[in-house]
């Protein structure tokens, strides 16, 4: 008995069962399927379930006109935000998923010193959504505040909330650090620092989150995230700098934007999050995020998602960043791509390399092909981290074909420090052929191999007086454990690491961690390394030998 | 209909006879509900491919073409219901899922030709817990997949002419960017 022809043979309605149970964008792509595909794909019994389901009262509260179809008003809100509340709000769907987006007008904020006007003024602006918009005269106390029912916002679905605006001559905002948060259910809130003059660059807050354009002509910046489960609830909001205290102007405010991240593991977490309690309170509380920001593949089950965390490291921030679940306490780590550090001579072809590797976890990897001056830095939020948690970060990397040259008597200084405080340096040797030599006492190697490292390097000091200078680095005795850390070590993914330090991440508020590799004072040629990041992980015992 | 599962039919006994024992020890009276509804009854179905299947009475008042016909007509125990549209290896599937309470991991380990021939029997048993069970895993098969999978998927023959389907992928060409690859 022939299936598809019995299959041919199901009505419509079926085929619109099965569409209204996909989303949005599968409806409007499977309507290409076949005229049977498209008749049943633009029913209104498939919008309605597109549609949020309090859409009645949407219509009445935002006056909307009369729409030929369920499907035409579905795109009617997603195309264009609808103003209502009095010009004080916009709501608009996000097309592809058909969730709810927010803003709330500069108006229906809270704005210290709004309504005096030789520090805000309210004008117009073409650009804006809105018939109001607020205009930062002067003010040395910045502090901007929303709220926001949940209750509307479509149910299990990661939101987060995004300040939106723009600079006009800006004054008092370059490089410096200004308070975003959002507070959900009482909770602490995430509070991050963020840098709101996109124009200004430097190293000094190379770590600080900068403004994104959007497609409307305003910038924004996330604010923090929270996860809707559907139950009434306030999430309050604030843009604040109070600590500085300086002058500040020429801030143009629209409002603050609630929408959804886009998750594409969301329909995984919708069943798991009803069952797997125990495995969940396992889980980092910004799982979500960590998930939403992978296209993973889905799990059955929390533990399954643990497990898979712990054995794969998940790919997010658009495939530069690495994040991973340590096996037994399950803490966070996080690998930062080459393609987010910062690299002295990184894009100079001469010296730096860019290139993919298949044992790499990042599509791209760097390859130091020769430098004078070596200089790698990366910043990390301990915001991130497990807190209460000692981290170690570790510099991954590993020989390139061409072979390492010009490391294997030279040593490098490696640090890392919390902003604000001093950092730890020590002095390590990326030569793991070194280190092997040193600790086992082997003869160097055969003269036969002909070792580039020798023939470029034109001083070479006496490895005697090299093991003094460790020892004075690091005010320790010549131990092994000291030798072991000053020396790669092979991980378990072909590539090698070297500990850079450590801190310890009291979980208290956000702070940056610098970690930089540096070798600037010899000024010789090196070189025959790939890069690929560093990994920040937890340190469980104090040295690994 | 009745003698051509005959053969079938004992051993398909036998396994309703240990699971009668093991439901036996787990009922405790409730001998006010009569007839056919009673706890751990069975009713015999026919399969299309000649299997005569005893179905435990719960999942049978989820089949509403059964529970129509057992409305309109005077039956006994001893009545068999032909459903020829349903195969003995498909209606073995339904029961797992209606038993393991239609979770959807059950139907991620079924084939793409098991799920379609699940939903044309749900609909035709008129199963709507199933229908929709399974219409949501289908949905959950061919989301953000291409429009040439999903044809393939229901071996759907594509009407449209050239010009109207280049049209309709110009009307709708936000929804194709990011798709699966198949």
């Amino acid at each position: 008995m022939g299936t598809e022809m019995e299959f041919q043979g199901l009505p419509e309605g079926c085929i619109a069962v099965i569409l209204s149970r996909t989303t949005p964008v599968d409806a409007c792509r499977l309507s290409v399927v076949s005229k049977l595909f498209h008749s049943a794909a633009d029913s209104d019994a498939v919008w309605e379930c597109f549609l949020p389901s309090d859409y009645h009262s949407i219509i009445s509260e935002c006056s909307l006109p009369n729409y030929p179809s369920k499907k035409a008003l579905y795109l009617a809100l997603a195309d264009h935000p609808v103003i209502f509340d009095e010009g004080k709000k916009s709501l608009q769907l996000e097309k592809k998923s058909g969730k709810k987006c927010y803003m709330i007008a500069a108006r229906a904020l809270s704005i210290v010193w709004g309504d005096t006007e030789q520090y805000w003024n309210w004008t117009t602006d073409p650009d804006s959504r809105f018939p109001e918009v607020a205009e930062l005269i002067d003010v040395c106390w910045l502090d901007i505040r929303g709220v926001f029912s949940t209750l509307t916002l479509s149910p299990d679905t990661l939101y987060a909330a995004y300040f939106v605006f723009k600079m006009i001559n800006p004054i008092g905002f370059k490089n410096r650090r200004v308070e975003v948060s959002v507070d959900f259910n009482g909770d602490d809130g995430s509070i991050k620092h963020v840098c709101l003059d996109g124009s200004s660059s430097g190293r000094r807050v190379a770590g600080l989150q900068r403004p994104s354009l959007r497609s409307d002509g305003w910038l924004e910046i996330e604010m923090g995230e929270f996860f809707n489960g559907g139950l009434e609830d306030k999430v309050q909001m604030s843009v604040k700098e109070v600590k500085a205290g300086n002058w500040k102007s020429g801030l143009f405010v629209e409002g603050i934007e609630v929408r959804p991240k886009l998750s594409l593991v969301s329909s995984t977490f919708q069943s798991a999050a009803e069952s797997d309690a125990v495995w969940h309170k396992f889980l980092p509380s910004d799982f979500h995020t960590l998930l939403s920001q992978s296209p993973s593949s889905s799990f059955p089950s929390k533990k399954h998602l643990y497990i898979h965390l712990c054995h794969n490291p998940l790919l997010i921030d658009h495939g530069k960043k690495s994040f991973q679940l340590d096996k037994v306490y399950g803490k966070k780590c996080y690998m930062l791509s080459a393609r987010t550090l910062f690299i002295v001579w990184g894009d100079t072809p001469r010296y730096w390399g860019w290139t993919s590797l298949p044992d790499a976890r990042f599509s791209e990897v760097a390859e130091l092909v020769s430098v004078c001056w070596l200089e790698i830095r990366g910043w990390i939020n301990t915001g991130m981290l497990s807190p209460k948690t000692l981290y170690g970060a570790y510099l991954v990397f590993k020989p390139s074909p061409a072979g390492i040259f010009g490391f294997d008597y030279q040593s490098v200084e490696v640090s890392v420090g919390i902003a604000g405080g001093e950092a730890s340096k020590r002095t390590v040797f990326l030569d793991a052929e070194r280190g092997r030599r040193l600790r086992y006492q082997i003869v160097p190697r055969r003269a036969g191999i002909f070792n580039r490292a020798r023939f470029l390097t034109s001083v070479e000091t006496p490895p005697a007086q090299h093991n003094s200078n460790i020892n004075n680095n690091n005010n320790s005795s010549n131990n092994n454990n000291s030798v072991d850390l000053q020396y790669p070590k092979e991980r378990g993914d072909g590539w090698m690491e070297v500990e850079l330090g450590d801190f310890f991440n009291d979980g208290e508020d956000d702070k940056e961690v610098e970690m930089g590799v540096c070798e600037i004072k010899s000024g010789d040629w090196k070189g025959g390394l790939f890069l690929q990041g560093i990994e920040i992980r937890p340190k469980t015992v104090p040295s690994i030998s | 209909m009745a003698e051509r599962g005959e053969s079938s039919e004992a051993v398909m006994l036998k396994k309703t006879e240990e699971e009668k024992l093991r439901k036996g020890k787990m009922i405790v009276g409730d001998e006010s509900k009569a007839g056919y509804e009673e706890e751990g009854k069975k009713v015999k179905l026919v399969t299309s491919d000649g299997v005569t299947m005893e179905v435990e009475i719960s999942i049978v008042k989820e089949m509403e073409i059964i529970q129509t016909f057992i409305g309109a007509t005077d039956t006994d125990d001893s009545f068999i219901f032909p459903i020829s549209n349903v195969s003995s290896h498909i209606l073995n599937q339904i029961i797992e899922l209606v038993k393991g309470e239609y979770d959807q991991e059950l139907a991620k380990k079924l084939s793409h030709d098991e799920l379609k021939e699940i939903l044309v029997a749900a609909n035709y048993l008129n199963m709507k817990t199933l229908f929709h069970f399974i219409a949501t895993a289908i949905a959950n098969v061919i989301q953000n997949k291409s429009v040439e999978f999903v044809r393939d998927f229901f071996g759907i023959v594509n009407d449209f002419t050239e010009e109207e389907e280049a049209e309709l992928r110009k009307t709708n060409a936000w929804a194709f960017e990011g798709v699966d690859e198949d």
